[in-house]
């Protein structure tokens, strides 16, 4: 059984990838790096990255640090990490990039992933908008044992600022996404404006 | 760590850091800092202030930069205290990642992006990016060929996002 047939066998909703997700990933590489960039440090997060399936299951991915997805894209690897499939995409759910990562190629995705850009941990966040996927992947070098407890408690910060993140790039994935889809809009806390309670005004009691 | 402690040791690293400053204030004993200074700073009101700094509240993702660029420390040591109790040293670069490139990559990389110094006033930025290209290619696991294309896409983004006309740079050089 080869690597392709045990992929099919095991994912009902198959992902497909967009035909240009390579060119994707590198032609907007400075806007995505000067928006992300901003949002680095905060959490001790080093790497931020967003994959968005859209409701024809074709697969888009912006990136600070595109030579990670780049590798795990061209040598076919990505068939084998879960977070790349339909299979983990539930809505806010937390989990360390490894959880995702199928046992026979364990070592390879690990090594393409985390050891070769000195990570010490990586963390994906799901959620689904509409019938769009998303899942926000971060990645740190820190080697705070605390870390984890952290991201894990702050699961709705994290998808905040992913959400956030998804905001700043989303003029760019209406380039590519299918234009019979309307794009998924998210409002951010932040820029919200603040909300006061609504009074009204009434004159001598009369209406 | 429970939440309740995280916000404490949060709040004991903001007063410190505040009372580095000199943002002190002798109006309120227990607290003993400048929370009105503090709320400005962070764009949040006094009584969320209060809260940052009694440990009773955590502020946003967005705020935090905020407040660590005015007293001057990382964002990473106000929210964790990592590397100690005291704020380390802003000026240190701490090594993240290692960059190994073959010479020719390199040569070509800062042939290619030579025009983009030519034509902005920000040269930190453009410095920045091109360093993070550098990695980036450092670690593609691919042909020459390829490595070749991308950077081409990656610098022509650099391009494309700081409006940078081609046209100009050509005859400018077509004149020299």
């Amino acid at each position: 059984m080869n690597r392709y047939s045990i992929f099919f066998e095991q994912n009902n909703h198959k992902v497909t990838l967009h035909e240009n997700i390579i060119d994707i990933l590198f032609q907007h590489k400075e806007e995505i790096y000067i928006k992300f960039n901003d949002l680095l440090g905060i959490f001790l997060i080093d790497y931020i990255a967003i994959k968005i399936i859209d409701p024809n299951n074709e697969l888009v991915i912006f990136s600070i640090t595109p030579s990670v997805e780049y590798n795990l894209l061209v040598q076919g690897l990505w068939k084998y990490d879960h977070s790349f499939t339909m299979n983990f995409q539930k809505n806010n759910v937390f989990y360390v990039w490894e959880k995702a990562y199928y046992e026979t190629y364990f070592n390879e995705i690990k090594s393409i992933k985390e050891f070769k850009h000195g990570f010490t941990f990586g963390f994906n966040i799901s959620k689904q908008i509409d019938s769009f996927h998303f899942t926000y992947s971060y990645a740190t070098r820190s080697k705070n044992s605390k870390l984890y407890h952290y991201y894990h408690s702050h699961v709705n910060e994290l998808s905040a600022l992913g959400d956030y993140s998804y905001k700043l790039i989303r003029s760019i994935y209406a380039k590519y996404c299918n234009p019979n889809f309307t794009l998924p809009s998210i409002s951010c806390k932040q820029n919200d404006p603040p909300k006061f309670p609504l009074l009204k005004l009434m004159v001598n009691n009369k209406r | 760590m429970e939440r309740i402690d995280f916000l404490k040791q949060f709040s004991e690293r903001l007063n410190i850091s505040l009372h580095k400053a000199g943002y002190t204030s002798t109006r309120s004993a227990k607290i003993g800092i400048n929370l009105k200074q503090l709320a400005k700073m962070s764009g949040v009101s006094y009584q969320m202030a209060r809260k940052y700094a009694l440990g009773m509240a955590l502020p946003d993702y967005h705020v935090i930069p905020k407040i660590a660029t005015w007293l001057n420390v990382s964002p990473s040591w106000l929210l964790f205290g990592e590397q100690g109790t005291t704020p380390p040293d802003q000026n240190v670069t701490p090594v993240t990642s290692c960059i190994e490139i073959e010479r020719e990559l390199l040569q070509y990389i800062l042939h290619q992006c030579f025009f983009l110094f030519a034509e902005t006033t920000e040269t930190d930025k453009i410095i920045h990016y091109i360093v993070d290209v550098i990695y980036d290619v450092s670690h593609l696991n691919t042909d020459n060929k390829m490595i070749l294309k991308i950077i081409d896409m990656m610098l022509s983004s650099a391009v494309r996002f700081n409006q940078i006309q081609l046209v100009n740079i050509h005859s400018k050089e077509k004149r020299a």
